[in-house]
């Protein structure tokens, strides 16, 4: 049957070209070639690679698309291919996976290997994405993800510079894992490095709570809404607390984990860019650098404690053995690879103040731990109490709080008043939950998955940049400074417990007290 | 049971008191979650197909939560109106505290038709959409249309089976013209064959090139181009506005689509099994996957577009429209 081209009403009047359907389309990758460093490790087994499959299940990588990998490991492509077999049919979550689509993806899987510091692995690297560039038709992009330790990334950056691989027909990136530097100096240092050979518009730090689901929907929540942004400030709120909990210790990590602590691991990159998430501006736009210009803002905002506040304001603590559950829990001294007298803080907790009209004289109190009394990360906004009580609410002033939790079961809660059933006006608290599993019971994209489709696609939105993570060093190191000019008395909390007694006299010398989540 | 014994006030007082019995039972174990998005209207043929409906409900509420209303005619019983509530509960993995959904069966023989758009719209759940999906091919009848589809934002309908291809899309589009926001699975079954046409011309050099297509041959499955067969041919001719289509029965039994010209790359695009598709491109060959073809897949699909959806309310009629010109 052959169809005449005449046609009184075609598509092409609708002003989007017909080939883009964004309701039922994902977002175009481009073609490019994905170049990761540190193949061989642990990030590229459990996380990159499966969500990359996941990715191609999705249909969201394009046809003319490259996974190249680098360590120090002699590998064949073949040999790499069954290894990232075997690492995604392990590591892949609430995912089926498909022995004929991974013939496919497994044909676009490449290896080259070679020492980070030799530039003749960075030639052969280069040959390869020629090679692949005329058989793929990638249009010269590439992204290269540095998945190595940190102490490799400037000299592999400089590498790439060296080799002339950060130029191309097409666009070429960085990704970049965290931690961007052990503190603020080592962090500017880092990125003198990488700009040196990559514009800062081509840089992607991975901070991968930002690309948690959850982190995203605070700003559904906030800025999609129109009930809560007028309470959002220092009128009506008293407090906001962030935590983030672990139940278990270093579990082998105890060598890295000396070395970094809980300021360091978690309050200076995810809690701040949380707290930024949570408290920033409404941007005019929800574009890239629009949101990340707020971001950056609020990080810059935070006071900086002098050295003789620090000691009010912030707390850091270390587990000691305990027993939890029945079963005998070691202290964090006692762990594999910790040096019998470590100086590490597995908890901190800090008080920042944010210095903008929204959020003056309001306490943001953030606080991280390990071996705590429970998993979970979490968000709470205590809202003032009512100005006059009018009922006799027997379990005492209960404010209001809203609760937005990210882990482990994602959801918002909001804690109200409500009256007893029964004669007299007795109140008691309750709850009303929104969770966000199920209400969205439909698979959510691991937060891997949403950072590299947008790194491919580049959009920044979720990524850190500088001035965001010069910022949040800023404000923790005074306390890093504080901290390490002074001998603790270690451990000064019990595993299983809710952390150091100090934290709760910190938030008390301001008439607040920890929620116990 | 008459239609008096069918109270509205009623229906909805068996939900509450059923929440709370569901909640007594549970206090030990954490709880239940109530959860709803949508009031989802299921119109089934019999018995039997909603039987079939519910099933696919169960698998549609976790994503879905909503109130269910399961529409079912009696042909048998002039009279019969018949209604009773019930709850779909499941224990999320991982996880101490149920969720359950709300679900109401309605029974109706063809004398009670005319109270069955009133009924609904007095139990949907308040200030959320009302969805209404249309099994089987009663809502061809104009009596149907005038009848429940005023009560719904958005209609979903499956015109896959329809023996009248062209009939079928004259009526849908004439829904689509009187501003009933109309869906068609048989247009959601094409998401995977368009997203990877899609993909291929995809860059800005590509879909410069959709200009120098010159042939489009589509390959059908059956002896006539079906609903589904018309919407691709007229959303690919509205891509490749210079190529000539050919819309022909596959010798083979299979469904393909190959795209050529002389200034731009050859594509193949062939699905055994609905499922899965290899793609050819200038000789270079990948595979891709598409999305199961199952009515809960293609509903969920559906149930999360919403909003108007431009795309496919610009192909229903140029769809329409080359079905009656191909049909000449």
């Amino acid at each position: 049957m052959l169809l005449a081209m005449a046609q009184a009403e075609t598509l092409a009047d609708a002003s989007r070209h017909p080939l883009e359907d964004p309701l039922r389309f994902h977002r175009r990758v481009p073609p490019c070639a994905v170049v990761i460093f540190g193949a061989n490790g642990d990030l590229t087994k459990r996380k990159l690679v499966p969500a990359l499959y996941r990715l191609a299940y999705e249909r969201r990588l394009p046809a003319a698309f490259a996974i190249i990998g680098n360590s120090r490991t002699e590998m064949t492509d073949e040999q790499f291919r069954e290894k990232m077999r075997e690492s995604v049919e392990k590591y892949l979550e609430n995912s089926p996976f498909d022995a004929g689509l991974w013939e496919s993806f497994a044909r676009e899987l490449y290896y080259v290997p070679g020492d980070l510091g030799d530039p003749k692995m960075y030639q052969a690297l280069s040959a390869k994405l020629s090679e692949i560039e005329s058989a793929e038709q990638i249009e010269g992009n590439a992204l290269f993800y540095l998945s190595t330790q940190p102490s490799y990334y400037a000299p592999t950056i400089e590498q790439i510079g060296a080799a002339g691989l950060n130029r191309g027909k097409g666009w070429r990136r960085l990704v970049v894992e965290k931690p961007f530097g052990h503190d603020f100096r080592s962090a500017a240092e880092l990125d003198q490095s990488i700009h040196k050979v990559f514009p800062e518009s081509e840089v992607y730090r991975i901070d991968h709570y930002l690309g948690k689901e959850t982190v995203q929907n605070i700003l559904a929540f906030r800025f999609g809404n129109g009930i809560f942004e007028p309470l959002w400030n220092r009128r009506y709120v008293n407090n906001v607390q962030i935590t983030a909990a672990e139940s278990i210790g270093v579990e082998g990590r105890g060598a890295y984990y000396q070395e970094a602590g809980a300021l360091r691991d978690m309050i200076q990159n995810h809690l701040l860019q949380v707290m930024a998430t949570i408290a920033m501006e409404p941007p005019a736009t929800f574009e890239s650098n629009g949101v990340r210009d707020e971001r950056s803002k609020l990080l810059r905002a935070i006071r900086i404690w002098k050295p003789e506040e620090v000691g009010k304001n912030s707390v850091a603590g270390q587990y000691g053995p305990a027993r939890v559950g029945g079963a005998a829990v070691p202290g964090f001294r006692q762990e594999s690879g910790v040096h019998p007298k470590a100086q590490t803080d597995t908890y901190a907790a800090v008080t920042f103040f944010v210095e903008n009209w929204r959020w003056a004289g309001v306490p943001f109190y953030v606080r991280s731990g390990k071996r705590l009394a429970k998993r979970v990360t979490d968000i709470a906004i205590q809202f003032n109490e009512a100005p006059h009580l009018l009922f006799n609410n027997d379990g005492g002033v209960r404010p209001n709080l809203l609760i937005v939790r990210i882990q482990p079961e994602e959801g918002i809660s909001l804690r109200f008043l409500s009256k007893r059933p029964g004669s007299g006006m007795q109140l008691r608290p309750v709850s009303m939950d929104f969770n966000y599993g199920s209400s969205f019971g439909e698979r959510s994209p691991s937060a891997y998955e949403t950072l590299l489709v947008d790194a491919m696609v580049g959009d920044a939105t979720l990524y850190t940049r500088q001035d965001m993570v010069e910022a949040s060093w800023r404000a923790v190191q005074p306390i890093l400074n504080h901290w390490g000019q002074r001998t603790f008395d270690y451990p000064n909390y019990a595993a299983g417990s809710w952390g150091p007694a100090e934290a709760d006299e910190m938030l008390a010398r301001r008439g607040h007290v920890w929620r116990r989540p | 049971m008459t239609q008096a014994a069918v109270n509205p006030e009623k229906l909805l007082s068996e939900l509450r008191e059923l929440w709370v019995s569901l909640g007594e039972n549970e206090t030990d174990s954490g709880g239940v979650l109530r959860a709803c998005s949508m009031t989802l209207v299921v119109a089934a043929e019999d018995e039997e197909d909603a039987r079939k409906a519910s099933e696919t409900l169960a698998e549609l509420m976790p994503e879905h939560p909503s109130r269910a209303v399961v529409l079912r005619f009696d042909a048998g019983h002039d009279d019969t109106l018949e209604a009773r509530v019930f709850a779909q509960c499941w224990m999320p993995f991982g996880r101490r505290q149920q969720i359950c959904c709300e679900q109401i069966e309605i029974t109706a023989g063809t004398g009670q038709m005319s109270s069955v758009p009133g009924l609904v719209l007095s139990i949907a759940a308040p200030d959320l959409p009302v969805v209404l999906w249309y099994r089987g091919p009663r809502w061809m009848s104009p009596e149907t249309a005038a009848g429940l589809f005023p009560i719904a934002g958005k209609v979903v309908v499956d015109s896959a089976a329809s023996p009248h291809p062209e009939g079928a899309l004259r009526i849908l589009d004439g829904f689509r013209a009187s501003r009933i926001r109309i869906a068609d699975l048989a247009w959601t079954r094409l998401t995977g064959w368009r997203e990877t046409v899609a993909r291929i011309y995809a860059s800005p050099e590509e879909r410069h090139r959709c200009a120098a297509v010159e042939t489009i041959r589509m390959e059908y499955r059956g002896e006539v181009p079906s609903t589904g067969a018309w919407y691709l041919a007229a959303w690919m001719r509205s891509a490749f506005p210079n190529a000539v289509t050919h819309l022909e029965a596959s010798p083979a039994n299979r469904n393909r689509i190959l795209i050529s010209g002389r200034a731009c790359q050859e594509v193949s695009i062939e699905s055994p099994d609905g499922v899965s598709a290899e793609v050819r491109v200038d000789g270079r060959s990948f595979h891709t996957m598409f999305s199961p073809d199952s009515e809960k897949q293609l509903m969920h699909e559906e149930l999360s577009v919403l909003t108007a959806d431009e795309v496919f309310e610009a192909v229903l009629p140029a769809a329409a429209a080359m079905a009656v010109e191909g049909r000449s």
